[in-house]
C-alpha cells in the first residue's frame, strides 16, 4: 500500500459524503412540501373542499410522497453504500499504514543496532591491528636492536667469533618480520574480486592463509551459484577470519571450507580442534561480531557451532547470493 | 640462595611473554661477565614463582604481559623488598613511569632501547640509583 492510495480514498469519501447529504436533504424537503401543501389546502378550503379542489394537486403530492423515499433509495443509498465501502477501505489502509510504521520502527532499531555493531567492529579491528603489530614486528625490532648492539660490542671487544652467529640470527628475525608485515598488510586489503568466480574467491582466501601461516585448508566446492560482488567480498572475509581463528585459537589439525547449495548458498568452515563452550559473550571475540554483521547485512544467516572436543564450525547461509544489497542481480545466476 | 653464592655476580630473572624479546635480553645480559640470567618467565605469575625459588637480585618485567608487570612488581616487592624490579615496555607516557615507581620499580626502560641502555639500567639499580628512561636511547 502507498500513501497515494490512502489519499485517493480520503478524497473519494470527501466527494461521496456531500452527495449523500444532498440526496437525503432533497427527499426530506419533498416530504415537508407535501405536509405543508396538505395543511394549506385544509386551512383554506376545509377538509372536504380541500380534497375536491386539490384533487390534481393531491395526486401530485401523493406522487411526491411515493417518490421521496424512492429518490432516497435510488439516489442517496448508493452514495451511502459507496461511502461505507470507502470508509472500510480507508480503515484497512490506515491499519496497513500503521503496520508499515511499526515495521519502520523495527527497521530503525535494527539500523541503530547495526550502527553500534559497526562501531564495535571498527574498534575491534583497530585493536587487532595494534595487537598484531605489537606482538609481531615491534617485538622483532626490539630483539633486532639488542642484537645490533651485541654486534657493535662484539666488534669493540674483538670477539669476532660471535659476529656470524648473531648476524645469522638477526637476518632470520628480519626475514620473519618482513613476512609477518606482508601478512598483516595483505590481510587488511581486500583483493580485487570482481573478475573472479566464487570458487576462485574461496580458493584465494585459502591460498593467502596458507602463504601467511603455512597452514593449509581443504576446499569442497559444490555450488552452482555465481554470487554477487557484495556476497563474494563477504564470503572472502568470513573464510579469511574463520581460517585465522582456526589457526590462532583452536590449534586444529584439519580445517575444511565447504561451499554447497542448500536452498541457497551455504559456506561452512569447520575444524577438528578442541572446540569450546558457547557462552553469551563469545560473539564479541574472535572477530565473530564482524562476520555476523557482514552476513546479516546481506540478509544472510550466521551461525557458530562449537562444543568441547567436537571442533568448531562457522556457517554463513544466503537464500539468494545473487541478489546484491541494492536489490538488483549483478551475478550470472 | 643463588645471589648469596657469589655476591659479585648479578643474578637476573627475565619476564616477558614474547620469547624473542627474552632471547635478545638474555643474550645481551649474558655478554656481561658479571651478569647471570638464572631464569626466564612468560608471565607475571611465573616470574613470582621463579623469584620465590631462585631469589634473584634483579627482575626485568614486561609491563604488558599476562598478570601485568606492574602487579608482578608489587607482589615481588611486597614479598622480597630487596629484589630490584626493572620495567621494560613500549609505553612512553608519564603515567606508566609514575605507575612503575608506585609499583616499587627501580628502573624503567623503553623497548627499542639499545642493549647498552639495558645494561646501564641494571648497573644503576644495583648501585642504588634509579633509572627511568622515557625515550629509547
Amino acid at each position: 500500500m502507498t500513501h497515494g492510495t490512502a489519499e485517493t480514498s480520503v478524497s473519494s469519501v470527501a466527494t461521496i459524503a456531500p452527495a449523500h447529504a444532498l440526496a437525503v436533504m432533497v427527499a426530506k424537503i419533498g416530504c415537508i412540501i407535501f405536509v405543508v401543501e396538505i395543511l394549506i389546502m385544509i386551512g383554506l378550503y376545509g377538509l372536504d373542499d380541500a380534497v375536491t379542489l386539490g384533487e390534481g394537486m393531491f395526486d401530485a403530492t401523493i406522487l411526491t410522497l411515493v417518490a421521496s423515499p424512492l429518490i432516497y433509495l435510488w439516489v442517496a443509498r448508493p452514495f451511502a453504500d459507496d461511502a461505507a465501502a470507502a470508509r472500510e477501505k480507508l480503515a484497512t489502509q490506515l491499519s496497513e499504514t500503521r503496520n508499515l510504521l511499526d515495521q519502520n520502527v523495527v527497521l530503525k532499531d535494527r539500523l541503530q543496532e547495526f550502527s553500534a555493531a559497526s562501531a564495535d567492529i571498527h574498534e575491534q579491528t583497530l585493536q587487532r591491528i595494534g595487537a598484531e603489530l605489537h606482538d609481531g614486528p615491534a617485538q622483532a625490532l626490539t630483539f633486532s636492536l639488542l642484537q645490533v648492539d651485541r654486534l657493535l660490542r662484539a666488534l669493540e671487544r674483538d670477539r669476532l667469533g660471535e659476529l656470524k652467529s648473531v648476524t645469522l640470527e638477526l637476518r632470520q628475525v628480519i626475514q620473519d618480520s618482513a613476512r609477518e608485515i606482508r601478512g598483516i598488510s595483505t590481510g587488511l586489503a581486500l583483493p580485487e574480486l570482481r573478475a573472479m568466480s566464487l570458487q576462485e574467491v574461496v580458493n584465494l582466501a585459502v591460498q593467502r592463509h596458507a602463504l601467511s601461516t603455512g597452514r593449509t585448508a581443504q576446499v569442497k566446492f559444490r555450488s552452482s551459484y555465481e554470487a554477487s560482488q557484495s556476497h563474494k567480498a563477504c564470503i572472502y572475509r568470513v573464510v579469511q577470519e574463520s581460517l585465522a581463528n582456526a589457526t590462532k585459537h583452536s590449534k586444529a589439525e584439519r580445517v575444511t571450507v565447504t561451499v554447497e547449495d542448500k536452498r541457497g548458498l551455504t559456506v561452512t568452515i569447520s575444524d577438528d580442534g578442541p572446540g569450546f563452550e558457547e557462552k553469551g559473550d563469545v560473539n564479541k571475540g574472535l572477530g565473530l561480531l564482524g562476520m555476523r554483521a557482514r552476513v546479516e547485512a546481506l540478509r544472510g544467516r550466521f551461525d557458530l557451532r562449537s562444543s568441547p572436543h567436537e571442533g568448531t564450525a562457522i556457517v554463513a547461509h544466503f537464500d539468494d547470493p545473487v541478489q546484491s544489497t541494492a536489490g538488483h542481480h549483478d551475478g550470472h545466476g | 640462595m643463588t645471589d648469596t653464592a657469589d655476591t659479585n655476580v648479578v643474578t637476573i630473572v627475565v619476564a616477558d611473554d614474547h620469547p624473542m624479546v627474552r632471547r635478545g635480553l638474555v643474550a645481551t645480559l649474558e655478554d656481561e661477565a658479571d651478569f647471570k640470567v638464572i631464569g626466564e618467565a612468560g608471565s607475571g605469575d611465573e616470574a613470582v614463582a621463579l623469584v620465590r625459588q631462585l631469589r634473584p637480585r634483579v627482575v626485568i618485567l614486561d609491563v604488558n604481559m599476562p598478570s601485568s608487570g606492574l602487579n608482578t612488581s608489587r607482589a615481588i616487592k611486597a614479598e622480597f623488598p630487596q629484589t630490584l624490579t626493572v620495567m621494560f615496555s613500549f609505553r612512553q607516557d608519564p603515567e606508566i613511569i609514575r605507575a612503575s615507581q608506585e609499583a616499587g620499580a627501580s628502573a624503567y626502560i623503553v623497548k627499542g632501547a639499545s642493549g647498552a641502555a639495558v645494561i646501564d639500567a641494571i648497573r644503576a639499580v644495583i648501585e642504588a640509583r634509579s633509572f627511568f628512561q622515557i625515550s629509547p636511547k
